[in-house]
């Protein structure tokens, strides 16, 4: 019995030691480029994986030189998926978000597949999500532009598993009512008036005509303008970007192509 | 004893002569007889030299001997003998062109053109007195709140046509203008609208000249009305001539021309620096950083300028209009309005435009 007992405690020592080493050797985070150094692409598999477990759901970055070989980031992503094997579950319904940059392009996509990853990673949802990311890709941070993804993946998956995925605010039919009452009120008694009182006020300034000249154009003989010196001297150059918000205002949820994915990409 | 007061008096009938607008030479009221400047100023070159010999102090004098008012109020009186009726004129200092009230002759003080005192040039009245009275009728339209009775009476107090004395300053301005200034473009670069604002040192120097930028040199006329009959066609300007004056009323110039300059420094400044700018094209924005304007003095000439001023009274307040009397512009002070119109009005225009609204955003809730 006692003979039992230490066959017993020696299985679960070494299943206990065994464990840590196949615990997760999963590659949420791989940096072909060479952008991150190997301890922060260690910090950010392990955020990765802590979040992927939490929800069961692949949590995955890669950064590529190119997608070459397809003819856009979206169709390389999905053939990560179908090559690496990636997401959570089995067969097709593998549920996975992953965050794929191609350095040459500079191009991005957010691609989210499996219905609980569809779910939480709305259109609006991925969009948000990629004006987050770039802000830092574009300032070449890519450290944290790649934790914010992983940590905005930790809030979307949370929020949707309460039950309210980041959408786009429905239409709210008595908001709108409202709002156009407001502006009816307004305009009829408010702008009218207002307009009516700035037409009466330039028909009375037609009852004074005199006032002090301050110009004299009139005195300027004929070649009277000499320039004498003229510079224009370049200084220097700011740039400012805005994201379009394209086709944000209908109806909300997710557009979901006929392999299951979803996407948001661009260029950053 | 010579006279002080010059009457222009017609060579043929000795009537009254007056200068007519309508052809630009002097004609007799009795007889009709017309007569160039030129003609009349040779005929009356030496009695206007005889006239001028009797000086202001006496004329002063006389005034405080004949008027029993205070000195100081006598100071700023002048008294003379109308050479036609010998009725006794009281004018006030700068009076250099007036008429007789007894007689209704016209009459010029030669003495107020003598020295620094003589204008350099003149423009005629082109317009006449019915001219300027028909001027102001049509003034009134165009300005719906002005009451119905204002324009209805049109009940002319006082009309006069008067030489206004002026200042001409001639001037160069030199300016330096720096401003920082941004041109802008944007752009779609995928989902992203891209802005791209370039940053500039834009400079310009450079010289404006002027000519004959006037002020008026009188202190009895509102400054405001007289900028505003601006501008004058100094094609048509004329060396100064005394026949010029008769049948109009004028005053020599009592706010010298260097307390003047200031107003056309200011235009000149404003001027240049809006003349400079606007070389400056093809940016998006321009923020002053230095607009230096330095002005560089040139001649000043002093000439009579022709203007009709008509005054109204309404409601116990007089009006004044002031009509360029070579072009015929007409200006006034702030008219009175009618505000049971301007309500009125002012409903009306809400109430219609309330209900548009109404239906309108009606429509599209």
């Amino acid at each position: 019995m006692r003979k039992l007992r230490n066959l017993f405690l020696l299985f679960l020592l070494t299943f206990a030691l065994v464990l840590p080493i196949h615990a997760d050797n999963t590659e949420y985070v791989r940096d072909d480029y060479g952008e991150l150094s190997s301890s922060e692409v260690s910090e950010l598999n392990q955020l990765a994986a802590k979040v992927s477990k939490k929800y069961n759901v692949g949590v995955y970055i890669r950064v590529e030189s190119s997608s070459s070989g397809y003819s856009d980031i979206e169709k390389y992503a999905e053939a990560l998926y179908a090559n690496e094997t990636l997401g959570y579950g089995t067969g097709s319904s593998r549920e996975c978000v992953a965050l794929v940059i191609t350095m040459s392009d500079r191009h991005y996509d957010i691609m989210a597949h499996g219905d609980t990853c569809n779910t939480a990673f709305t259109d609006y949802g991925k969009e948000e999500l990629a004006d987050d990311v770039k802000y830092y890709l574009r300032e070449d941070d890519y450290y944290t532009g790649f934790k914010t993804f992983i940590e905005d993946c930790d809030t979307y998956l949370a929020s949707a598993a309460e039950g309210k995925p980041i959408d786009v605010a429905a239409a709210d039919p008595e908001a709108h009512a409202n709002m156009m009452r407001n502006i009816r009120y307004g305009v009829t008694f408010g702008g009218a008036p207002l307009i009516a009182l700035i037409v009466c006020l330039i028909i009375k300034a037609k009852n004074k005509t005199a006032g002090i000249q301050m110009e004299a154009n009139n005195y300027i003989p004929k070649g009277g303008v000499h320039l004498t010196g003229q510079q224009d001297i370049f200084l220097y150059r700011t740039e400012s970007v805005t994201h379009i918000n394209r086709d944000r205002g209908g109806g909300g949820g997710t557009s979901i192509n006929s392999g299951g994915f979803s996407h948001s990409s661009g260029s950053f | 004893m010579p006279e002080q007061l010059t009457n222009y008096q017609c060579p043929n009938c000795k009537a009254p002569l007056h200068f007519d607008p309508s052809i630009q030479k002097l004609k007799c009221d009795s007889c009709g007889s017309e007569f160039t400047i030129e003609e009349i100023t040779a005929a009356f070159a030496e009695k206007n030299q005889e006239a001028v010999s009797i000086d202001d102090a006496k004329a002063q004098a006389k005034a405080s001997e004949t008027l029993q008012w205070s000195e100081e109020e006598a100071k700023h009186l002048r008294a003379y003998n109308c050479p036609s009726c010998g009725a006794q004129l009281v004018t006030d200092e700068t009076t250099a062109a007036t008429s007789c009230p007894y007689c209704g002759n016209p009459t010029v003080v030669p003495a107020q053109f003598s020295g620094s005192l003589k204008p350099d040039y003149l423009i005629p009245f082109k317009y006449e007195k019915e001219q300027a009275v028909d001027a102001l009728k049509g003034f009134y339209k165009g300005k719906p709140f002005l009451p119905s009775k204002f324009s209805a009476q049109n009940h002319i107090e006082e009309i006069k046509g008067l030489y206004v004395p002026f200042w001409l300053y001639d001037g160069t301005a030199n300016g330096n203008l720096q401003y920082h200034a941004t041109r802008v473009t944007s752009f779609s670069r995928g989902d992203d609208l891209v802005t791209v604002t370039e940053h500039y040192q834009v400079g310009r120097q450079g010289d404006v000249d002027f000519d004959n930028i006037p002020a008026d040199a009188s202190s009895t006329m509102p400054d405001e009305l007289m900028d505003a009959i601006e501008p004058f066609d100094y094609s048509e300007m004329k060396p100064f001539a005394l026949s010029y004056l008769p049948g109009f009323l004028a005053n020599r110039y009592d706010v010298d021309s260097n307390a003047d300059a200031s107003r056309a420094d200011t235009r000149m400044k404003n001027t240049t620096v809006d003349q400079l700018r606007s070389t400056i094209v093809g940016y998006a924005s321009l923020l002053p950083q230095v607009e230096n304007v330095s002005i560089e003095p040139g001649m000043v000439h002093y000439a009579f300028l022709p203007v009709w001023l008509l005054s109204t009274k309404y409601n116990g307040k007089n009006y004044l209009f002031a009509m360029n009397g070579q072009t015929g512009k007409m200006v006034s002070d702030d008219l009175p309005v009618d505000w049971v119109k301007f309500f009125v009005t002012f409903l009306l225009i809400a109430v219609i435009l309330g209900v548009i609204a109404w239906f309108v955003i009606g429509m599209m809730g």
